[in-house]
């Protein structure tokens, strides 16, 4: 085979590049991170944390030990008391108890309240911040912010002299947010104490079809595959970047990739579909249900039943 | 004249996937029980639309496909009476292992076909533990498929359609991609079940695996037309044929026996 003459020697630094052959250069540091620096950095972010998920659930633990359906109902019940009760130290006496629960069954605490409560306060926050005010909702003055002298009228609306925060919509505000980020501390030490597949066969064993489960587990499953195209992807891109390719250029070549991949995963649904059909899927999910009820679990189940209705019964002891 | 029963017809078969692009052009075969016959053919000549034709998973577009000893149409495969049977018959051994694997574990990779062709749980389950332990994954059930390595996703392929014991096993390019330890104990495997009666169909271009796994070898020309249909080691010896249908290239040093020799 002859190879053009160009092939058969090792080129010179091209001169788009700016650097004279030979001579020594100094490494330019990017202003920032391209696109696709970004994404892959996403991805391998992704897929970290997904296998220290996966880890977690799998490890030996007090939580983890208990039947996925035991743990789905728990967290319903336990959902339906706190957001029924009032009193703060309630709620956070339960938080208490959660966390010990967590650490006794290997879960980092510190992790929990750095996913929880570096996010919940930010966004229930902002739509909870109206609440705070009695223009929104009337109440004690706490500290007032304006004083217009006389009562607004816009309409239909009568609006009062002062634009205060009041006693009452702090206390309804910091309920909400404690509420809001008790439920997703509950949500997530159950995700984390349960492998992603045992938890879809526990919903479907509440109320959840069998074919939506079924559809959610195969879109968690191929979207590793996918994951792992695009990182392919990626790296053959960055395989070929001299680091000087545009904005323009990177927003150009996600778009491609992106239409990439949909072919790719329309290919692969078809092979998927015959993979199905080969094996006698006839449009129905059939299953066996593999989870075993032990008098643990039945136990579990009868403490955490009492600790909701007693929550629940003392709140409405202790009154306003 | 073959005494042994009459498992596949196939009879002056056509398929597209686009009008002016023929895929398959007048295929005539027919495979008897317990044959272990080999579809050799150059990079898309045909031979995976092959393996799905007959396991009627696409139809033809002309002629027609007898599987036991029925017309395997669309319509017949919509009747349960043919189609449980039929799937519980043929396993497919897919090329992408992952597109195979789509359950969330290994164990219900293992259990989705004896569940579809109605065993109870009880078999099931019998049946998954067995055939984890015969191929080796038993420490694999609990894992989602994702992360498996390409030689245990290769296992818990066969494994999945092991499970429901089918008499035909339709394999699509099995060694690609496989250390040559797995592919090693592939072929073992394979030949195993040939020994013990299973019709083993294999659509591939590694000719080093052909002549320990197949025991006759259709070839199927560039111009995806049937080029040669015979045993094994005859096909294997014809150099020009192989030559013809891109199967070796002149400098090739392949030779018959060379895997026997060698392994």
């Amino acid at each position: 085979m002859d190879l053009p003459t160009w092939l058969r020697e090792n080129s010179p630094a091209s001169p788009a590049t700016g650097i004279p052959s030979g001579r020594p250069f100094k490494i330019k540091r990017r202003s920032k991170h391209g696109f696709i620096h970004k994404t892959l950095q996403d991805i391998i972010q992704f897929l970290q944390d997904s296998v220290f998920s996966e880890g977690v659930a799998a490890q030996p633990g007090f939580l983890q030990s208990l039947d996925p359906r035991v743990k789905v109902a728990a967290l319903f019940t336990l959902l339906l008391s706190l957001n029924l009760i009032r009193h703060l130290t309630l709620l956070w006496g339960f938080y208490l108890v959660l966390l010990v629960a967590a650490s006794f069954s290997g879960l980092s605490v510190r992790f929990i309240l750095k996913k929880v409560w570096l996010v919940v306060p930010l966004f229930t926050g902002i739509m909870a911040i109206p609440a705070l005010f009695n223009w929104v909702r009337p109440g004690d003055a706490l500290w007032v912010l304006w004083d217009i002298g006389q009562p607004l009228h816009l309409g239909p609306l009568h609006l009062p002299s002062t634009l205060a925060i009041t006693w009452q919509g702090l206390k309804g505000d910091i309920l909400l947010i404690s509420r809001v980020g008790i439920s997703v501390s509950l949500a997530v030490v159950l995700t984390l104490t349960t492998r992603w597949h045992d938890l879809l066969r526990a919903l479907r064993s509440f109320f959840l079809p069998k074919v939506f489960v079924t559809a959610l587990e195969m879109t968690y499953r191929y979207l590793f595959v996918l994951v792992t195209a695009v990182e392919e992807m990626f790296l053959a891109r960055k395989a070929r970047d001299a680091g000087f390719s545009t904005t323009k250029e990177q927003r150009r070549f996600i778009a491609s990739s992106m239409a990439g991949l949909f072919g790719k995963s329309h290919q692969m649904s078809e092979e998927i579909y015959f993979s199905m059909l080969a094996r006698g899927y006839t449009g129905e999910i059939r299953s066996v249900e593999r989870f075993h009820l032990r008098l643990f679990d039945l136990f579990a189940s009868g403490i955490v039943l009492f600790s909701a209705l007693t929550l629940y019964a003392a709140d409405k002891v202790l009154g306003e | 004249m073959n005494k042994r029963p009459l498992l596949f017809a196939v009879d002056n078969l056509t398929y597209h996937y686009l009008p002016d692009k023929l895929v398959l052009e007048s295929v005539t075969l027919d495979v008897y029980q317990g044959e272990s016959l080999a579809i050799l053919g150059a990079n898309g000549s045909g031979k995976s639309t092959l393996l799905k034709l007959l396991s009627g998973l696409i139809f033809p577009i002309q002629g027609q496909i007898t599987a036991f000893g029925h017309e395997l149409t669309e319509n017949a495969l919509q009747d349960p009476v043919f189609l449980q049977p039929f799937r519980q018959k043929v396993g497919f051994v897919f090329q992408n292992s992952d597109a195979q694997l789509f359950s969330a574990t290994v164990w219900d990779e293992l259990a989705f076909a004896p569940l579809q062709s109605g065993l109870s749980p009880e078999e099931t389950t019998y049946r998954v533990e067995d055939v984890a332990k015969l191929l080796g994954i038993e420490h694999l059930l609990e894992r989602p498929p994702y992360r498996l390595s390409g030689g245990e996703k290769k296992k818990v392929a066969l494994a999945c359609v092991l499970s429901v014991n089918p008499e035909v096993l339709f394999l699509d390019e099995p060694t690609n991609g496989l250390d040559p330890r797995t592919q090693f104990w592939l072929v073992e495997f394979l030949m195993a079940l040939k020994q013990a009666g299973k019709t083993i169909i294999t659509a591939t271009h590694d000719l080093s695996i052909v002549e320990d796994i197949a025991e006759r070898a259709i070839v199927v020309n560039e111009n995806h037309t049937l080029a040669a249909d015979g045993p094994v080691l005859q096909i294997l010896s014809d150099r020009k044929l192989l030559l013809d249908v891109n199967l070796i290239h002149e400098r090739s040093h392949f030779h018959v026996g060379a895997s026997r020799q060698h392994g």
